[in-house]
């Protein structure tokens, strides 16, 4: 499973990488996380709200910070 | 609980007992007076009231936070409001269709509902440029979003007074749909058209509806995360601003910072050039202000500090052009100039 974190590197951004490890550890599976942080593949990757998540390329939330319950659901979701 | 709430809560409770201490505790009256009978603060008067220099400093951060602290929880209330109740993805779509002056407005004034965060403008202004938003109201989102930042318009008008924040606000919306509708004139034709970029929106994903108690308790939950966001810039800001009353001669601000054409053009170079986030430049240049800057530079400052710094023109550069963030710099420059003078002239005083 990939996970990957958008932001430039702002407090929130940190914040929703922790959850997102968090999440990951929980539902006790393998994953990436990645967290891309410059500006131009940010946009290219269509998101336009930092924070942004994906994960298996699919958009899960962005410009703001799910908790990990949410984050552990989508997680499931991909399985 | 974790170690960083245990931080937080004492973190409060020693700002608090520094408050009581210096509101009651005896050694400060005499201080606390002495500082505000003068309004120019010369080290020479801090010698003769034998008031040592770190006392200003505190006095600078005690003061500051007495007048903006109810202001600032309106702020936080509002921004987490605006992120829970107001869709962004709508505001969106209203800044990509649309000819004409319509988008420009949108994008002046859109500023509080769609960046919360100062450093996320840079990838909404990409988005909405690539998804054919138009250069031009791209560039002046990039510009007014900042003035716009609910916590800094709150902490505007704590500690700058109505007339600062008033005159901030217009002018912001009408330097950046100005500079955005020149650039897009004279540049748009000579760079080569973006790729246009499909963006999944969440509201693609399914969203399930929630009840109004629910939301509340999110609406609560985003203001904390902003309190976590904003709080220690402004205390960055409020440090600065009493290091710089203690120990930058007032003079020296005189010179170079106070009344007149060149300290207005030196404000607005700065403010181009340095990097300060979106908070910090309240308590800053009200410090200033206090230390003898002009009212027509402060503004000057006002204007392109926040919107425009090196980090964020590179940031640009790597969407588009890099004629382009040259192109608005300077124009944005100008507009500081400008901006400045018609303020100097209306408020003369501080």
């Amino acid at each position: 499973m990939k996970i990957e974190i958008f932001g430039p590197g702002c407090p929130r951004c940190v914040e929703i990488e922790k959850r997102a490890r968090e999440a990951v550890s929980k539902a006790g599976v393998t994953a990436d996380v990645e967290k891309i942080r410059d500006i131009a593949k940010i946009v290219d990757a269509g998101i336009m709200h930092t924070p942004g998540l994906k994960i298996n390329g699919k958009l899960k939330s962005s410009g703001r910070i799910p908790n990990v319950d949410e984050i552990k659901k989508w997680i499931e979701e991909e399985i | 609980m974790d170690k960083r709430a245990i931080l937080a809560i004492a973190v409060v409770l020693l700002i608090f007992a520094v408050i009581i201490v210096y509101e009651w505790g005896g050694s400060w009256q005499g201080y606390k007076s002495a500082l505000k009978d003068q309004k120019q603060i010369t080290r020479e008067f801090l010698e003769e009231k034998q008031i040592p220099i770190y006392a200003l400093v505190i006095f600078t951060i005690i003061e500051y936070i007495k007048y903006s602290w109810l202001c600032l929880l309106l702020a936080f209330l509002a921004a987490g409001a605006i992120q829970e109740f107001i869709p962004q993805e709508k505001v969106m779509k209203l800044l990509g269709s649309g000819r004409g002056f319509l988008p420009y407005l949108i994008g002046a004034g859109g500023g509080p509902v769609l960046s919360m965060c100062s450093c996320s403008v840079i990838p909404i202004f990409g988005g909405l440029y690539r998804r054919g938003a138009g250069l031009g109201p791209a560039i002046a989102f990039l510009l007014a979003a900042p003035a716009f930042n609910p916590a800094a318009l709150f902490l505007n008008f704590a500690l700058l007074g109505w007339k600062f924040t008033v005159a901030r606000v217009i002018i912001a919306m009408t330097a950046g749909m100005l500079v955005g509708y020149i650039t897009d004139k004279v540049m748009a034709k000579r760079i080569k058209k973006p790729e246009p970029l499909h963006i999944e929106s969440e509201t693609d994903v399914a969203e399930e509806k929630k009840s109004f108690g629910k939301r509340i308790v999110n609406m609560l939950l985003y203001s904390w995360e902003f309190v976590k966001m904003v709080l220690p810039l402004i205390l960055i800001g409020v440090v600065f601003a009493g290091l710089i009353k203690a120990f930058l001669p007032p003079s020296f601000i005189i010179k170079y910072l106070g009344v007149g054409i060149f300290p207005i053009m030196l404000a607005s170079a700065i403010g181009v050039l340095m990097y300060v986030p979106s908070i910090v430049e309240a308590p800053l240049i009200r410090g200033l202000l206090e230390s003898g800057m002009g009212t027509g530079a402060a503004m000057a400052h006002l204007l392109t500090g926040p919107a425009l710094s090196l980090p964020s023109i590179l940031g640009v550069c790597k969407i588009v052009d890099p004629k382009v963030p040259a192109v608005y710099s300077v124009l944005m420059w100008v507009c500081g100039v400008i901006a400045g003078l018609i303020f100097w002239v209306l408020v003369p005083v501080f």
